[in-house]
């Protein structure tokens, strides 16, 4: 099995650690990882502002740098959504991408990654993961075979944090009171962490915290599980 | 004269001479998705009917007693009931009707599955506080499906005027919502079997 | 008219100002914390709601598929049934229908029960400047009417009041002592709307659904107010938006739960009517109003929002709608329906800003009873958009910019760099999100070879 590593351009550049994690978990499970060093984005921030047709330009080449790949695997629920259910509409056929905890649980029916991670955390359902990908267990799963975790729910774990991308620069009041809610919920947890496949919502989660939730941090799942 | 007609029309039929608008299949039937099935229509009525906080009325007579001025419909099931009442009279004005204390009326049929009452009539069973159903108990269909079945039976092509399905009391929850019983309709809904 | 700065800043004011009632934030929250537990509830009840809600999608499309012919045929048997039709291609040629109706009846009092399309073609105005009494019946919509507001949201119109903001409103319009129990206050709102409606000429409903087979009129109502609205006034109008129609009166036995468990969490709604003509000596008037649905039709892939069967689910999930509120949108029809269809139902304005105003979660989508993919659609809305040219400048010009960039891994990771600069002077991204880290994933590949 050849495995494309699919690091969005958001990771790469503003949290690599997520992508060190993710290396080092397929890496622990014995698999070779490649990352074609020529990907950039996969072009979501056109697409969902309404630039179709530059959006569509990158996921052609999205498209290209993958070909060959058995599977790719992308540390993000975001951009594995945008590749997989929104390339269609682009007219381009995406390649055969998978967000981590999918690839683990569904596609190799690995449910312990062998990570320890001594803390109180709670879940946080990334949009795109939820509801375009239908991952909920999956993640839950990894997380419930990762020692010394103990995992709690929050209300509303399923609720938008508020971020979506350009929205949060657009509608920064919206986003924030949005991102609120959020945090107050996952604060009645007492839990030490919010955990999320997606390092854009922790991005938001964690502005909101620094101000009004100072012990409680954000950690991306790869990174929980890449932990012993 | 009739331009906005034409037009919208037009405007239709060209989107769909443009492109094929995809009608898609209709899955599933329709039993096989919503409640679960009716296996006893007449005790499945009466516990959805009190549910949807209906009353059973048993002792009839003490039932009347509470009120003074009834109304009824002109339905075969209410003379049923004036025989044994004379005093209950068929009237219809609106006026008449606000100032009555209960309305008593016959149905068409009673939903097993939802606990619905189906009627036939317009304002009778909305304007006095309580209204009392009188039916028999092989007025029960098993559920909405089998209403719809039924009704286009008995009226072929002419369907009553207004047809309505009340299910329970009216209500409210339009304040903070905190469900208030008696909004415009009766606060009361009741039910006596005749029997036979 | 308004311009589309207009629209769009007025929405960005209003939101910052509603986010900031935290307060009100709080009513809504509790008001739609109950109704989403009464869902789950109500939900619970069917075997397959995902089956039942495929079915009820498949069978507004059947609809739309044949749009002109369910018109046409629905159009036929309301005269068979001894009732008249009217087309309306705009707001403004409905708002006169019924004033020539009206008119014709010596109208002076009109009683009315709850409708949206009414609303959206703002009649009570056009009706009042005519001399003619308009009394809004359903409770929440009577609150409306006495505080001049528009209501909060398609279903529950005030839900964003508290009992007591309700008893002051009663106080103030109505002269009346009362309390801030929802008992008494229904109370008082019954006996004040009993006189309305014995003196009515003409009753004015919507319709929930129109059935094309039959001709019939379905109109589902918990109060009772709009049976008495169409059982009392000799003359009875219906509006309705020439998408509410369904094939047979035999699919009510799908739409009517579906209708009330969106809704409300209920299996039922208390009261639901079918109407096959006027009553006895009087008149039944249906008016079909477009007003810019033919053009969400021609519009794509949106046009499946015409199959929305205003049940409010999709507000009600809505975290935007949940912090902003129903009055913020300044439309008709609030929340991510509104967002994906005002576009095309007003050309007054642009609207697209509202399908801006979205985090795209998709929470809307999943909770449709007849399976709008609302959240795509605020997307291709904003594809419209662009294509339209209805986009800044210098968004245009930082998208271009930006595929550039991103068509060049060199220049991909010289953008990095420069932003790592950039934030090592000091320079945070929006909200104080960060900048570029100076090691990147790529570095670290590249390093660890
Ligand atoms: S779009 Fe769907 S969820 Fe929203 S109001 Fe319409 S039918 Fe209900």
């Amino acid at each position: 099995m050849r495995v494309g590593l699919f690091i969005p351009c958001f990771v790469d550049q503003l949290f690599p650690q997520v992508g060190i994690a993710t290396v080092t978990v397929l890496r622990r499970l014995g698999l070779h990882v490649e990352f074609p060093e020529s990907q950039t984005c996969c072009g979501q921030p056109a697409f969902n502002t309404g630039y179709w047709s530059e959006a569509r330009e990158l996921a052609r080449r999205c498209a290209r740098v993958f070909d060959g790949y058995d599977v790719v695997v992308a540390p993000s629920g975001s951009c594995v959504a945008m590749v997989r259910n929104f390339y269609p509409a682009l007219g381009v056929a995406p390649p055969p991408v998978f967000e981590l905890a999918e690839f683990l649980v569904r596609r190799l029916g690995v449910t312990d990654v062998g990570a320890r991670f001594p803390a109180r955390v709670t879940y946080h359902d990334g949009c795109h993961a939820l509801r375009e990908l239908r991952l909920k267990e999956e993640p839950r799963t990894l997380l419930r075979h990762v020692r010394e975790l103990e995992l709690v729910e929050m209300d509303a774990a399923e609720t938008c944090c508020g971020f979506g991308g350009t929205f949060a620069v657009k509608f920064p009041h919206i986003s924030g009171a949005m991102d609120e809610v959020k945090c107050t919920a996952a604060a009645r947890t007492g839990a030490e962490y919010v955990v999320s496949s997606d390092s854009s919502c922790l991005m938001q989660i964690a502005t909101q915290l620094r101000q009004h939730h100072p012990t409680l941090r954000t950690i991306s799942l790869a990174e929980v599980l890449a932990s012993t | 004269m009739n331009f906005a007609r034409a037009n919208i029309l037009r405007r239709i039929r060209a989107v769909r001479a443009r492109e094929r608008i995809e009608a898609g299949a209709v899955p599933e039937r329709l039993a096989e998705c919503m409640f679960a099935p009716v296996t006893d229509p007449v005790a499945q009525f009466e516990a959805e009917f009190v549910a949807q906080r209906g009353e059973l009325v048993t002792d009839i007579g003490g039932f009347l007693k509470e009120f003074t001025r009834v109304v009824c419909d002109g339905s075969e099931a209410a003379s049923a009931l004036r025989c044994r009442w004379p005093g209950l009279q068929p009237v219809g004005s609106m006026a008449e009707l606000a100032r009555a204390d209960l309305a008593v009326t016959g149905c068409e049929w009673l939903v097993a599955q939802t606990g619905s009452v189906v009627v036939a009539h317009r304002a009778i069973s909305v304007l006095p506080p309580v209204h009392l159903v009188v039916a028999r108990r092989a007025q029960v269909v098993a559920d909405l499906a089998t209403v719809f079945d039924r009704l286009r039976e008995r009226y072929g092509g002419r369907w009553p005027d207004a047809v309505t399905l009340i299910t329970g009391p009216s209500r409210t929850a339009d304040i903070e919502k905190i469900l208030v019983m008696g909004a415009h309709g009766p606060k009361r809904l009741a039910l006596y079997w005749l029997e036979g | 008219m308004m311009n589309t700065q207009h629209a769009a800043q007025q929405f960005t004011q209003a939101t910052r100002r509603a986010v900031a009632q935290t307060e009100r934030r709080a009513v809504i929250r509790r008001n739609i914390g109950s109704y989403h537990q009464k869902v789950a509830e109500g939900k619970r009840r069917y075997a397959n709601w995902a089956a039942a809600r495929d079915r009820a999608a498949a069978r507004k499309q059947q609809v739309l598929a044949q749009w002109d012919r369910y018109l046409e045929a629905f159009e036929a048997n309301v005269i068979a049934n001894g009732g008249r039709v009217h087309w309306a291609e705009t707001a403004e040629e409905a708002r006169r229908i019924v004033l020539a109706i009206a008119r014709q009846h010596g109208v002076r009092s009109v009683v009315k029960s709850k409708s949206m399309v009414t609303e959206e073609i703002h009649l009570n105005a056009a009706l009042e400047q005519a001399g003619i009494e308009v009394v809004e019946t359903d409770l929440g919509e009577y609150v409306c009417q006495l505080r001049g507001e528009p209501p909060f949201h398609i279903v529950t119109p005030i839900m964003h009041l508290s009992r007591q903001e309700v008893a002051v409103t009663f106080r103030k319009k109505l002269q009346v002592a009362a309390s801030d129990r929802a008992e008494e206050l229904t109370q008082i709102a019954r006996q004040r709307l009993r006189a309305a409606f014995l003196r009515a000429d003409m009753g004015i409903t919507g319709a929930n659904f129109l059935i094309a087979e039959t001709g019939q009129i379905a109109i589902t109502e918990n109060e009772g107010n709009a049976r008495l609205c169409f059982s009392g006034p000799p003359v009875h109008v219906v509006l309705a938006g020439i998408e509410k129609l369904l094939p047979t009166v035999s699919d009510l036995a799908l739409f009517w739960p579906l209708l009330a468990t969106s809704g409300t969490g209920q299996s039922l709604t208390v009261y639901n009517s079918l109407i096959a003509g006027p009553r006895a000596g009087g008149e039944l008037h249906v008016v079909l109003v477009d007003n810019g649905r033919t053009r969400l039709f021609a519009a794509g892939e949106q046009r499946e929002a015409l199959r929305c069967i205003r049940c409010g689910a999709c507000l009600n999930i809505c975290p935007i709608y949940q912090n902003v509120g129903g009055h913020s949108y300044g439309t008709t029809y609030q929340g991510p329906v509104g967002s994906v269809i005002t576009p095309w139902l007003r050309d007054d304005d642009d609207w697209s800003h509202l399908s801006y105003a979205s985090s795209l979660c998709g929470a809307c989508t999943d909770v449709c009873p007849v399976g709008i993919h609302l959240h795509h659609h605020l997307l291709a809305n904003r594809r419209d958009a662009v294509a339209r040219g209805r986009d800044a400048w210098w968004q245009r010009v930082l998208f271009r910019g930006w595929l550039w960039v991103m068509q060049s891994p060199e220049r991909y990771r010289w953008a990095g760099r420069l932003a790592t600069w950039a934030g090592a002077v000091g320079l945070r991204g929006p909200r104080g999100f960060p900048m570029p880290v100076r090691r990147t994933f790529r570095d670290w590949w590249s390093g660890q070879r």
